[in-house]
């Protein structure tokens, strides 16, 4: 069976409960091989050069659009562009809620 | 490494599309930096049912089903939490956050943001997020790239940046002090174990017995192997004091073999003319990270009747010598988690590795007052248990290690190229082993003035040793001071600079640029 898990700072954490009949069990889990660094490296002289110089490489929209592609990916059908919301209306919509589960 | 922390209005409108194009690449390239380690993402925990009750009531408000609308959101907070990590907010930092000057949500998230040791940026498009009174900047997304790039070249560097990976593992510290908090289990509790199990798989050996600190892990070693009044234990002068201490504190003798010129080690070849009859054990130490000439001096020792000998790894764990890891090379290793050694702790804390059964058992009831049962005392022994917490401390740091032993040794190389350049003699690394680089060690004539310099353009500088034990007052009726003429050398003129494994590429240019600039001659006929 394949179950879903986050690789978190060197721990694979399972993003659901998992009853085992064992509390410790071996697993192959599958690295996809995009995160396999070839050799280790330096820390860079300068986050935001490397990501440009990455950027030069491959395309900066395209860097960019990974992560908009990840979150259009997860909204599916949900995903439109909407109009912009100032905070005070964040404010107003999160009292709103908290009003709907408090009952106030 | 800096960090960012996002606010709920920048990820809301990366996830609701509610600004043009440009801006959500901009918050989007942000997060990627995060995601790539150029910089750290943090989004407080506090945040995050905002976030849900703000993009479940958007969806809801557009006709979409409630469990479909929740069922999103959570996915979105599940990757949104592959790149930056929950930043907690304490219990202890509530009556803070009530007499701040803004809302209490703001509050928070700012006494949170406020924990994290590098410089940390709030990601927010609120101009009013009041961050005044702390470290904490308040950025525009757009703002955040220009405030990345790299500080002044005039800040203080750290001699050893322990902040940088505070940072990286905090989640982790806090999952794990906080377990142990709760069990209560703060002596010989199950983190103990765990970190003794994972330890010995690390280094191959069949035992590891975690113990209070560096020096304890030796001293216990030597009374396990029954060493006392009359042994001598062969060691080097070219060490931290600890390694000569101990053979004192049981009664032996120490018996200094010189040092190799070029690593730093004891000199394997000189070794065996100090054999004698009362030798019971021979005690090399894996200078500045890299490991002695372990076969040559195990050969030796087995030539000679099995003399026990114990690595003295302190400064190496994590190190390998023709294969093997450095604390599993002899019959003991010892090492310890000082905070600035390669695995260090948040106090002190040791560890002592061994394959014989009988040895190991020996540590374990010396390490708790001799004690085979309870209230049993079978032998002499001390109080010299490692804490619950530290240990809890080491399992959170473990998952890094691998990653930081790669980032020593790339460190280290680049060092090395740099350092060659500019033709300054420095320590030498064999090929058939590595080194953890726990310091970066380079030799210098002049070294006060050298100090001075550097410490003038924010470099700190160390030395590690100014005086060999055998000149040391304690000591010097031990040995005579001319007779180990390699190490007396070598104190005259080593200094340490700045090494860490977050250590950066600029950082590392600006430390040797500043070595070239200081005038400093190299030294002529020490290599």
């Amino acid at each position: 069976m394949q179950v879903e898990a986050i690789y978190n700072q060197g721990r694979i954490e399972l993003t659901q409960p998992l009853q085992l009949r064992h509390p410790r069990v071996r697993v192959i889990v599958e690295v996809p091989d995009e995160e396999v660094p070839d050799t280790p490296s330096m820390p860079s002289a300068s986050p935001v050069a490397a990501t440009l110089n990455q950027a030069e490489r491959s395309g900066l929209r395209e860097i960019q659009d990974d992560i908009l592609k990840e979150i259009i990916q997860i909204l599916g059908p949900l995903y439109r562009q909407r109009i912009a919301a100032s905070v005070t209306d964040d404010k107003q919509v999160y009292m709103d809620s908290l009003a709907e589960k408090h009952g106030s | 490494m800096k960090n960012l922390v996002f606010d709920v209005n920048a990820i809301l409108d990366l996830w609701l599309s509610r600004r043009p194009e440009a801006q959500l690449k901009t918050i989007a390239s942000l997060i990627l930096l995060c995601r790539q380690g150029s910089a750290r993402g943090w989004v407080a925990s506090s945040s995050l049912h905002v976030l849900e009750y703000l993009a479940v009531r958007q969806f809801k408000s557009e006709g979409i089903d409630p469990a479909v609308a929740r069922q999103t959101v959570r996915q979105l907070l599940n990757k949104l939490l592959e790149d930056l990590n929950p930043l907690s907010c304490f219990g202890f930092q509530q009556d803070q956050t009530l007499v701040a000057q803004t809302d209490l949500e703001d509050a928070q998230i700012v006494a949170a943001a406020s924990q994290l040791q590098g410089p940390t940026a709030m990601v927010t498009n609120d101009k009013r997020f009041d961050t005044r009174g702390t470290a904490v900047q308040q950025l525009m997304p757009t703002e955040v790239s220009e405030w990345l790039q790299p500080d002044s070249p005039t800040e203080k560097l750290d001699f050893i940046d322990l902040k940088t990976q505070q940072d990286a593992i905090r989640p982790q510290l806090e999952s794990h002090l906080h377990r142990v908090l709760h069990h209560g289990q703060y002596i010989l509790g199950p983190e103990v174990r765990e970190l003794e199990q994972r330890l010995a798989t690390y280094t191959g050996a069949q035992h590891c017995i975690s113990v209070a600190s560096g020096t304890e892990a030796l001293l216990i070693s030597l009374m396990a192997l029954g060493i006392g009044p009359g042994d001598e234990v062969i060691t080097t002068p070219f060490t931290f004091v600890a390694t000569a201490e101990v053979i004192v504190l049981v009664g032996a003798k120490p018996v200094f073999v010189d040092a190799e010129l070029d690593t730093g080690n004891i000199d394997a070849a000189l070794i065996e003319s100090r054999i004698t009859e009362r030798t019971k054990a021979i005690l090399p130490v894996s200078l500045y990270g890299q490991p002695a000439d372990m076969d040559a001096i195990n050969a030796m020792a087995a030539r000679h009747g099995d003399i026990p000998v114990i690595e003295d790894a302190a400064q190496s764990f994590g190190a390998m010598y023709k294969g093997r890891k450095s604390g599993n090379l002899s019959t003991i290793g010892c090492t310890s988690f000082f905070p600035s050694k390669p695995l260090g702790c948040y106090g002190d804390g040791g560890a002592i590795f061994t394959s014989d059964d009988q040895l190991a058992q020996a540590c374990r009831e010396i390490r708790v007052h001799g004690q085979s049962q309870r209230y049993v005392h079978t032998r002499i022994g001390v109080g010299g248990r490692m804490d619950t917490l530290q240990c809890a401390i080491l399992l959170a740091k473990l998952p890094r290690f691998d990653h930081e032993v790669a980032q020593r040794i790339a460190i280290g190389q680049r060092y090395n190229a740099l350092i060659d350049q500019v033709r300054i003699p420095r320590i030498q690394q064999w090929p058939d082993r590595t080194s953890v680089f726990a310091q970066y060690t380079v030799l210098v004539d002049d070294r006060a003035a050298l100090q001075a310099k550097l410490q003038a353009t924010g470099i700190p500088t160390a030395v590690h040793y100014p005086v060999p034990l055998n000149q040391q007052p304690a000591y010097a009726h031990l040995c005579c001071p001319d007779c180990t003429p390699a190490a007396a050398r070598l104190a005259q003129r080593v200094i340490s600079l700045p090494m860490s494994p977050d250590i950066t590429e600029s950082g590392l240019d600006r430390i040797v640029a500043a070595l070239q600039a200081s005038g400093h001659p190299p030294l002529s006929q020490l290599q």
